[in-house]
């Protein structure tokens, strides 16, 4: 792609972008009484403290922790299960909050959530020590491979 | 001041330099190689949810022009399905993606220019409303409001301010984008395989790898809508173990939005006294008996609604364009349909086009009589048609 032809796809796609975003911006102000301008304002600002605050920190925080206190082969599994269970985890969190709080008849949050998201977390945990023990097990073999045992000497 | 000048501003010297006490980043996972990948997938994904979300937005202010179609009965199906369940999968590709961009909230120096401070600007803005988008559209379909605006109003806004800061951000980005993406990431599997150390620590890099990261990301938004996303694909129903929505466990196989109860009509939907009011040049009224009387039609038509559960449904009722014809319209007229009920902001709905030429007022549900909860004693129902458009607990029909 020549630089003249990224220049009109970052002109056009700006353009636009900043369009849009001018048009959300007039609906918040032309519907004040739906919108609730101030309380909105105050909810995106707390969306940016709490995640840029504390959310990403706590991450970092425990990352650097399992960098210190488990070794690198098991933490990669370990880091791979933390996130997925991180992110299933905070999508269900309404739900187990919520569970059994509808209107009776409606089926709507019927189910268990704290015990289906517990065996949700223990299968993606079981895949990921699966994974694990299949790693420790072929690094085991290519190690022996590599520096094949000497048999006793005769 | 002794000045030097960086970029396009000229900065004062101890500006220049980054304070011992600023944070620094040095794993992989925060490189551009990472960030636009996900970036990418995210991007398509908020793109699609937004134009899903417009055909949603449709339904409820069509131009009387252009009419909702009738012959894909699963269309509004297929869309709200889509909008949901993109939207749901945005929330950890947002948080993953934001993860490896959080370096870059501590860029040295602050801002360059004023351009920068404004691109900075709207980088926030684009992080905050697409944080309060989403969790405020997965409060949504939880029938749960914490906040004192009308969802309605703010989504649909906000869901501007999203896709216009999104393409804002591609724009200004391109260039790394670009550079990202040609960037290789070697995974685990190309590199070398060496023995385990045989003593003490590894060194600190060799945690999960920039592919772990993604394939973990993925993995994420996988388990998300393996477990959700049932409460629409019917086949996939059994999985649906963290879904709001069980459409197998609702009274007579249907979900319900809102109960007989919340809507007040309990009383008078099963009065005796109750009658179903035909207006237009030739008026008439049918009572319980007149009703099941006429002719009826039985159909398969997916409900859906837009909160993102649907299900395919058998309905069997009279054809809502027969009564109008006798009430002296026809196919080319609009008609309003009215409920018992009062309150909220469904009571009617209008009912033209295509779909009028299909729509039932229906009396049976998967073979049993409505019940209360479902719009006893009659209901409107037609294809490609949002849920709550659906009204329920009929007791007039105007021919416009």
């Amino acid at each position: 792609m020549s630089w003249r032809r990224i220049d009109l796809t970052r002109t056009v796609l700006g353009g636009v972008g900043v369009a849009a975003l001018g048009y959300g911006g007039w609906l918040i102000a032309r519907w004040p009484t739906h919108t609730k301008p101030v309380s909105l304002a105050t909810w995106l600002l707390g969306a940016l403290v709490l995640h840029d605050g504390i959310l990403v920190p706590a991450t970092l925080i425990a990352g650097a922790v399992l960098t210190l206190t488990v070794r690198a082969r098991a933490r990669r599994y370990l880091q791979g299960f933390l996130i997925v269970a991180a992110v299933v985890t905070v999508v269900t969190v309404p739900l187990v909050i919520r569970e059994g709080k509808a209107q009776p008849g409606q089926a709507l949050l019927t189910q268990d959530y704290r015990s289906h998201l517990i065996w949700v977390l223990a299968t993606v945990g079981s895949a990921c020590l699966l994974g694990y023990l299949i790693r420790v097990t072929r690094d085991r073999r290519a190690g022996s491979r590599e520096h094949p045992r000497t048999g006793p000497p005769t | 001041m002794h000045r030097v000048h960086t970029g396009d501003v000229r900065l004062p010297v101890r500006l220049r330099e980054r304070p011992r006490f600023w944070p620094t980043f040095r794993s992989p996972l925060h490189e551009p190689a990472v960030a636009a990948r996900i970036g990418r997938v995210l991007g398509i994904c908020v793109l699609v949810c937004f134009g899903t979300g417009l055909l949603s937005h449709y339904q409820y202010h069509p131009w009387t022009w252009l009419p909702e179609p009738a012959t894909l009965a699963w269309g509004y199906r297929l869309s709200q399905g889509v909008h949901v369940f993109t939207g749901i999968a945005c929330i950890p590709l947002v948080l993953v993606k934001l993860w490896t961009v959080y370096p870059r909230l501590f860029a040295w120096p602050p801002t360059r220019s004023v351009l920068h401070a404004l691109e900075r600007l709207t980088v926030a803005v684009l992080v905050a409303t697409v944080l309060i988008e989403l969790i405020t559209g997965l409060l949504n379909i939880l029938n749960w409001y914490p906040w004192p605006w009308d969802f309605v109003y703010v989504h649909y806004a906000l869901a501007w301010v999203v896709a216009g800061s999104v393409l804002l951000h591609v724009a200004v980005k391109l260039d790394v984008i670009r550079t990202g993406l040609a960037a290789p990431i070697p995974g685990p599997a190309e590199a070398p395989i060496k023995p385990p150390p045989p003593e003490g620590r590894a060194p600190a890099t060799s945690g999960i790898s920039r592919r772990g990261l993604l394939l973990a990301a993925a993995g994420g938004v996988g388990v998300i809508t393996l477990t959700t996303v049932g409460q629409a694909a019917s086949p996939l129903e059994p999985f649906a173990v963290l879904a709001p929505r069980r459409p197998d466990q609702a009274p007579l196989d249907v979900p319900i939005n809102r109960t007989a109860a919340q809507a007040m009509v309990g009383s008078l939907a099963g009065a005796e006294s109750y009658r179903l009011t035909i207006e237009g040049p030739r008026s008439f009224d049918l009572d319980l008996a007149a009703l099941a009387a006429l002719p009826t039609v039985d159909e398969v038509i997916p409900l859906a609604c837009v909160e993102g559960w649907s299900v395919s449904a058998r309905w069997r009722g009279v054809r809502l364009i027969d009564l109008v014809r006798r009430a002296g319209g026809g196919a080319h007229s609009a008609v309003r349909v009215v409920s018992l009920e009062t309150v909220g902001a469904f009571g009617s709905s209008i009912v033209r086009g295509p779909q009028l030429g299909h729509a039932i007022l229906a009396t049976h549900l998967n073979g049993s009589r409505l019940t209360l909860d479902h719009g006893y004693p009659v209901r409107l129902i037609a294809p490609d048609r949002a849920g709550v458009l659906n009204t329920k607990w009929l007791t007039r029909v105007t021919v416009l």
